[in-house]
């Protein structure tokens, strides 16, 4: 052993921007020759990347496996991380920077998935059990202001060497591995001649670094026999989102945007993140007077006293916050917690780094379609589609792999025109930066784009409360062919149509369904599945849909005739006989009952009509039933508007609907015309110019032949007619007149 | 001090409600003597002390302190908190989420009087929040400071006390806006006299305001921001509401009867699970979502309920509480609006009530009722 090289070990928390800039200093004063990093040893060859400025954090340092998809971990780094701060520094003299831990490629095989985030910070718990609800802050308070600089790594280390003394973690394997590996690499480096050793590792570790605690040898027979996985390593984007909701290394950061601050500033923390927020609060909408900032800070600081606290963490911060600022609406807290503690800072890699291997995967299912150059070009580009033809087939399936991933590339035109039954597709695409950026993402979910689109797809229908949305991926499976993955999402849907009784979910999640079942190829059990499972659907809505229709608002009432002209569709395609009348009867009640919207009664009624269920007699009657109620112009004239509605064919070519609406219109007061002329108007805006020449050519008709149709109309006045028509005139034929 | 227990003194049962600093004299004294803390000026107690004594918990001595209110200490830390600031407290709250209940602890534990009040009502006069005067002295001896009538804020700023004011928002807003002053310069000028009120240290305001009445006399901007605003939230637990109602129907109502009876605590359970679970619109197990009726249904109405009951059984029954004793009150509290609620009642009646075996007997007394 070189008696003269010096090691010195640096304890610290993972993500702390205390200690970043303590190590940072201390680095600074010893000036070390080589720099130990605690980062798994297959992550060198992105660590030898590290002095490239093009890299800008926050990152993660990917680790993955080519051979073995789904096995990858993420290691993220912001620029307040201390790990960070001190390979940049070794990267800016020239130091070599070492990867020093267990690979991960053999990490994984310990554990089988990344149990290392569940081991919990252990100043978190320090500084729970102290009082703090924020680690950093404890750490300032104990280790900053109380000790003086020389002593603070040492005195790191005497409570790590306490803590890990009472906890005995010797019966951890995995850590007992990790800690053998690191001490192999320092005693080679040692032995290498550096003089002067830098380790910077989690304090946790200190402990256990001790050379002169641990024999060579023991570690050499613990670590033989030890078949790392094959890795690769590259650096990706994050986010400050990315590191607060997960997070690779060490505990997880609730909130970067805090930490960002302060490392930032050191002083008057209290009043920049209160600054911050209020104007956070105005730029949302909120009216924040400049004095208030002062009062949240006081308040902010009576919290901390009370809660015998040296300095507010973020909670007391965020609750003063809310009562000064806010009023105390918790609403608000989710804005100022999304900017203000997480963050949305975004981190950024040149294109000299390698990619990841999701982002291969992409690139040759790209060459395989032949779509390279849509990608290309930020124009819109046009593409027709022959499922016959397999490079057209392979683009087809990538971008309704792409759309379940979130990325929509490409658009299907003809809206609402699936036309599986056809081998066409036709679509737009236009490729939008952004997609990269969620390419990168997408990568924690799979190194394939098959296995990220599983991955996420199975997530979203676990997180989504709503049914539809399930039902449409199921749908786009089919064409994404990932069979799997519409398996396991019918096996969901079966759960959550149990729990849900809200019937326009239930409506809008049987389309998607039928769609599948009618195109889709399925094995026999998985197909009996997806029966059950429209079978209880159209049970749910059948026994919901009566009292469904009853208090609907305005809004409802216009939105359901289109709602149930698709499910008489979907129950239509499924064939099974006995449904329709069971459906078009319950129809037929809300159709007549005065319980239901007007609008909707109307709609309800044509409908019928149309369907054949009733005859022109039958619908006339009801048709006269329902506009002779001249004590209720207002629900007459909704009633009118939910049957004329798009209606144009049926008015112009059955002449006892024109006949009856026409007698109608003539029998309306003049003060009651008024009020229900907005309602009619709007129920003629939608038809065509020609539908209304045509209307308007047969009201001339009458009004130069003078003939009154039948009995049953009440003769209207000539003023009032002369009064009429130029109206009419007008909203038939707005620019014409 | 040989109590165990942190029983209200029986000596005070002469009046119908003492005020909080006399039924919990005890815990405040034992508080005083015990506390260590920087006590702010004409404070009676430290900060960490005034918590303590809402939140409950034991001193040195043994002495229990029992616990004022249920919930997490975080919204006793921010009302105490405001009050150590130069703003005042508003505690704002839909009904029955104990507002004026912390006000009034808040008030004894602080000023050690909690009976400096003001009741906002809409027909309340600018008078009521300044001065008045006595018209007899003021015809005999001119405007002299013995004519002057001084109101509860007027007296609380001369002695730096916390003064309450319920009910905020019912105050016409021109009338509320001669509390700016006041909360702001901290000084009540009085011009028939030359003179003003100077506020001493510990002055400080705690008002209450209901949710539901938002929009009706809203504060002013330039008040608004003389306040912090504390939102009293509804009870986050199952667990945590049972024990409120339990807590209050001990301290309500089985007090005041000669016999002792149990705590109906299983029936205390299902009408807190209902109420909560009707307020939610949505099952205790998460599992059905249900329609909301327009009622509250807080844990003060749960406690009306419950004593409401409790008194059938007493006086017309054999004393132990019923499914039937029941039924009535539940109707009542549900049903606030007579067509939309009694659908929404129905329909978790029929579905969500009739489905627990548990709950058959209150099932068929709620059918019978109705």
């Amino acid at each position: 052993m070189n008696t003269t090289s010096e090691i010195r070990l640096f304890g610290i928390r993972h993500h702390g921007p205390g200690s970043a800039r303590r190590l940072l200093e201390a680095l600074l004063r010893w000036k070390p020759d080589c720099l130990l990093v605690e980062c798994p040893a297959d992550g060198q060859m992105a660590l030898d990347l590290i002095g490239d400025p093009g890299l800008i954090p926050p990152l993660a340092l990917l680790i993955y496996a080519p051979q073995q998809p789904g096995i990858a971990a993420h290691l993220p780094f912001a620029r307040f991380s201390p790990e960070w701060l001190a390979a940049r520094y070794a990267a800016s003299r020239k130091v070599p920077v070492i990867a020093m831990d267990l690979p991960w490629g053999m990490q994984h095989q310990l554990t089988g998935s990344t149990s290392r985030e569940e081991r919990n910070d252990p100043f978190a718990t320090v500084a729970t059990q102290m009082g703090y609800s924020d680690t950093e802050r404890w750490w300032e308070y104990y280790f900053e202001q109380v000790h003086g600089d020389e002593d603070l790594f040492p005195a790191i280390g005497q409570l790590m060497t306490d803590v890990r003394t009472a906890l005995d973690d010797s019966g951890d394997q995995e850590l007992q591995l990790r800690e053998a590996w690191m001490r192999r690499t320092m005693r080679e480096y040692q032995s290498r001649g550096y003089q002067r050793i830098a380790v910077v590792c989690g304090a946790y570790h200190v402990p256990g670094l001790d050379l002169q605690q641990h024999e060579a040898t023991m570690d050499q027979a613990l670590l033989q026999g030890l078949d790392p996985l094959q890795t690769s390593a590259t650096w990706v984007p994050w986010t400050y989102h990315n590191l607060a909701t997960r997070s690779g290394y060490g505990a997880g950061v609730l909130s970067p945007a805090w930490y960002d601050l302060l490392f930032e500033h050191r002083d008057g923390t209290t009043i920049h993140w209160m600054t911050r927020t209020a104007q956070l609060l105005r730029s949302k909408g909120l009216g924040v007077p400049p004095a208030s900032v002062p009062a949240s800070v006081e308040m902010a600081e009576a919290l901390a006293t009370l809660r015998q606290m040296h300095q507010p963490g973020f909670r007391e911060l965020e609750e003063a916050a809310l009562a000064t600022m806010a009023h105390g609406e918790v609403s608000w807290l989710e804005v100022i917690r999304e900017k203000n503690l997480i963050g949305d800072r975004m981190g950024k890699v040149p294109d000299t780094i390698p990619l990841t291997p999701l982002q291969a995967d992409f690139q040759a299912a790209v060459r395989t379609a032949r779509l390279k150059r849509a990608l290309e070009t930020p124009d819109k580009v046009l593409l027709d589609l022959d499922l016959r033809k397999k490079t057209n087939r392979s683009a087809s399936i990538l971008l309704h792999r792409l759309l379940l991933l979130d990325m929509p590339w490409g658009t299907r035109r003809a809206a609402g025109e699936r036309t599986k039954g056809s081998f066409r597709e036709r679509w737009t695409l236009q490729w939008k930066k952004l997609f990269g950026m969620r390419l990168l993402e997408a990568g924690l979910w799979g190194l394939t784009i098959h296995e990220a689109a599983h991955r996420f797809t199975l997530h979203r229908a676990k997180e989504t409360r709503d049914m539809a949305p399930i039902s449409e991926w199921l749908r786009d499976c089919l064409s994404a062919e990932l069979p799997h993955t519409s398996a396991r999402l019918a096996q969901i849907l079966m759960v959550r149509v149990a729990e849900n009784s809200d019937i326009l979910d239930l409506m809008k999640t049987l389309t998607p369904l039928v769609y599948v079942i009618q195109y889709g190829e399925q094995k026999p059990d998985e197909s009996a599945e997806l029966l059950t499972l429209i079978d209880r659907l159209k049970v749910r809505i059948r026994v919901g849909l009566a009292t469904f229709f009853i208090g609907l608002s305005d809004e409802q009432a216009v939105e359901m005739p289109g709602r149930i002209r698709q499910l008489m569709t979907d129950i239509r395609l499924l064939k099974e006989e006995a449904d329709i009348p069971e459906f078009l009867q319950i129809l037929v009640e809300a159709a007549e009952s005065d319980t239901t919207h007007p609008y909707l009664s109307g709609a309800l009624s044509r409908f019928l009509l149309e369907e054949g269920y009733w005859t022109s007699e039958q619908f006339v009657r009801h048709l006269r039933e329902q506009l002779e109620r001249e004590d209720d112009m207002q629900r007459a004239s909704s009633w009118c508007s939910g049957l004329l509605t798009g209606a144009e064919a049926l008015l112009l070519h059955q002449p006892d609907l024109w006949h009856t609406i026409d007698a109608w219109v003539n029998t309306i007061p003049e003060e009651a015309f008024l009020s229900v002329l907005p309602i009619l108007r709007r129920t003629f805006a939608g038809y065509s110019a020609g539908s209304k020449r045509q209307i308007a050519l047969l009201l001339k008709q009458r009004e130069n032949t003078s003939r009154v149709p039948e009995a049953e109309t009440i003769q209207l006045d000539e003023t009032a007619r002369s009064r009429l028509l130029p109206i009419l005139q007008r909203w038939l034929f707005p620019t014409e007149v | 001090m040989a109590k165990k227990k942190a029983a209200p003194d029986p000596s005070i049962t002469r009046v119908l409600r003492p005020p909080a600093e006399d039924v919990y004299r005890h815990e405040l004294e034992a508080l005083t003597t015990h506390d260590k803390g920087y006590r702010p000026p004409q404070w009676r107690l430290s900060p960490g002390a005034v918590r303590t004594y809402l939140m409950g918990g034991t001193l040195a001595d043994g002495t229990k302190i029992s616990t004022k209110y249920i919930g997490h200490p975080r919204i006793i830390e921010a009302a105490i908190a405001t009050l150590l600031t130069d703003r005042a407290l508003l505690l704002l709250g839909v009904p029955g989420t104990a507002k004026t209940w912390v006000a009034e602890h808040l008030a004894a534990a602080i000023s050690g009087d909690s009976t400096r009040l003001i009741q906002g009502t809409s027909g309340l006069a600018e008078e009521s929040l300044r001065y008045s005067w006595n018209y007899a002295r003021l015809l005999q001896d001119g405007p002299v400071q013995d004519a002057l009538v001084p109101s509860p804020v007027y007296r609380a700023m001369e002695q730096g006390a916390i003064i309450r004011v319920e009910e905020l928002t019912r105050i016409p807003s021109d009338v509320q806006d001669s509390l700016i002053t006041i909360l702001s310069e901290k000084i009540l000028p009085v011009p028939e006299l030359n003179t003003r009120v100077q506020a001493l240290p510990g002055f400080n305001l705690i008002a209450t305001a209901n949710d539901r009445d938002r929009g009706i006399n809203d504060l002013s901007s330039a008040l608004r921001r003389r306040f912090n605003t504390v939102v009293m939230p509804m009870p986050a637990s199952l667990k945590e509401e049972v024990q409120i109602v339990q807590d209050r129907v001990r301290a309500d109502f089985l007090h005041t009867m000669k016999n002792e009876i149990p705590l109906p605590v299983k029936e205390i359970e299902r009408l807190v699970t209902l109420f909560r679970e009707l307020r939610q619109g949505r099952t205790e197990d998460q599992q059905e979502k249900l329609k909301r009726p327009s009622a509250t249904l807080s844990a003060a109405e749960a406690i009306s309920v419950i004593n409401q009951g409790l008194a059938m059984s007493l006086y017309f029954g054999d004393g132990t509480l019923t499914a039937q004793d029941l039924a009535p009150g539940i109707r009542q509290a549900v049903i606030k609006d007579p067509t939309a609620d009694t659908e929404v009642w129905l329909e978790y009646r029929d579905t969500i009530m009739k489905g627990r075996k548990d709950w058959a007997d209150l099932y068929d007394a709620c059918r019978l009722e109705s």
